[in-house]
């Protein structure tokens, strides 16, 4: 008993941290992953992560991020602009669902407790533009 | 709070009063009343308390943090003063400094369920979930009916629950017990909007509008369930009902569609077919902001 209360009274908070209660909003997460692709994706959910301290638990989407992203920029090269259009958004979307189902619980306490999520515009423009420059790179490399 | 009726019978009365009129939320006899019985006893710390108690509800945390650094400065363990005085550092969001002072509170009373609610809500804001959980238990384990622990628990369930889940146990005891308070109502309409029932959602919250008819976050509450309950939104349904996640999932529909037309259909017809997914698409993103509007 001594323990488990000696437990619950330890500071899960530190004022140092620069700590913000809330992560950026399913809308920045949505919009970055389906314009940028999947490592602007991984750029705005591992952000989160990182506010969340849960990047021992969360490491993972970094690495399908990446393998996403290598096996859309492989497909763009094979199957034509159609597939750059059409089917790289399709992607994008599936990286988001797998996102949101990590982060889930998050999202839901901040509907359900009306907790203001952090302007994501700059941010999430920011790991847009560097998903599609990478997604550009990579392409022109693998055609190269 | 301490016995009022320590104090003397004039305080001790004064202080009943002030109790009663701050419980009904009218706030100006209260001051009226907190006034007069200042003129006699202008340190008390209970009428300070309840002074300060008054500009934290109406959202005067300048005068409310004077006023508890007052408390405290005259009796430094006033249960009050230290309950109010985290409650301050929430409101201007120095969540590290309100969670010490929490702790120090329950150091000095381990027994209180009602300050392991408050720590756990703290938690549950903070997005430490597992942290508000056990909180949370160890406030029911101590007072099994505590009104703000099953609040928090009825909540921790929304949250971590699906909409195919069970019943949440927590929140009937709620209703049940507690059905005039008013977190049981609120709790009642995050359960029906959760759930997809915002008609029902919309019944609460106009409820909770009678009752507290000056609060703006209530009136907002009713503002925005008649906005997500307006008939030309249906067809943005998967939208409102699963979030972002109907929105993926519509797009990805909206694509395959208009891209398969294309190979398989004539042109006419494919045309046609992207023209309506290209207004639905504007029609999703314009039409909600310009509704809100008018609502």
């Amino acid at each position: 008993m001594m323990d488990h209360n000696s437990d619950l009274l330890r500071p899960s908070l530190s004022a140092d941290h620069n700590y913000s209660a809330a992560i950026y909003s399913v809308r920045t997460a949505f919009l970055t992953s389906f314009f940028g692709g999947p490592l602007a994706g991984a750029v705005i959910a591992l952000l989160d992560s990182y506010r969340l301290r849960r990047l021992g638990v969360d490491w993972p989407l970094a690495l399908i991020a990446i393998g996403l992203f290598m096996l859309l920029s492989w497909l763009a090269t094979h199957d034509g602009w159609r597939w750059a259009i059409y089917g790289s958004h399709v992607g994008n979307v599936i990286f988001f669902g797998i996102v949101y189902a990590y982060h889930r619980t998050y999202y839901k306490s901040m509907s359900v407790l009306g907790i203001t999520p952090p302007n994501g515009l700059g941010v999430g423009f920011g790991a847009a533009l560097f998903g599609i420059l990478a997604e550009i790179a990579m392409i022109k490399a693998i055609l190269s | 709070m301490s016995n009022p009726e320590d104090r003397g019978p004039t305080l001790g009365v004064l202080l009943h009063q002030a109790h009663a009129l701050i419980d009904r939320r009218r706030f100006a006899q209260a001051r009226q009343i907190l006034a007069a019985a200042a003129l006699s006893h202008p340190d008390d710390p209970q009428l300070l308390y309840l002074t300060a108690f008054i500009d934290y509800s109406e959202g005067k945390l300048d005068d409310a943090e004077k006023t508890v650094q007052s408390v405290l400065l005259q009796n430094p363990e006033h249960y009050g003063g230290r309950t109010l005085r985290a409650e301050l550092y929430e409101a201007r969001n120095q969540y590290a400094q309100a969670e010490l002072v929490w702790i120090e509170l329950l150091r000095s009373y381990p027994e209180d369920a009602n300050l392991y609610a408050s720590y756990a809500e703290l938690m549950m804001r903070t997005l430490h979930l597992d942290k508000a959980q056990r909180l949370m238990q160890e406030g029911l384990r101590l007072e099994p009916d505590h009104a703000r622990c099953l609040y928090v628990a009825a909540l921790l369930h929304i949250i971590q629950g699906r909409s195919s889940d069970p019943e949440n146990e927590h929140l009937q005891r709620l209703v049940t017990q507690y059905p005039e308070r008013i977190q049981t109502l609120l709790t009642l309409v995050v359960a029906l909007n959760q759930r997809g029932d915002n008609q029902g959602a919309l019944r609460v919250a106009q409820q909770l509008l009678r009752l507290r008819p000056d609060s703006p976050q209530f009136l907002n509450l009713v503002k925005e369930l008649k906005f997500q309950t307006h008939w030309s939104l249906l067809p943005l349904y998967p939208m409102q009902r699963w979030g972002w996640a109907g929105a993926g999932v519509v797009t990805v529909i909206g694509i395959g569609v208009v891209n398969i037309s294309k190979s398989q259909l004539t042109s006419n017809v494919a045309t046609v077919i992207g023209v309506i997914w290209l207004a639905y698409v504007v029609y999703s993103w314009v039409w909600p902001q310009i509704l809100r509007r008018l609502i």
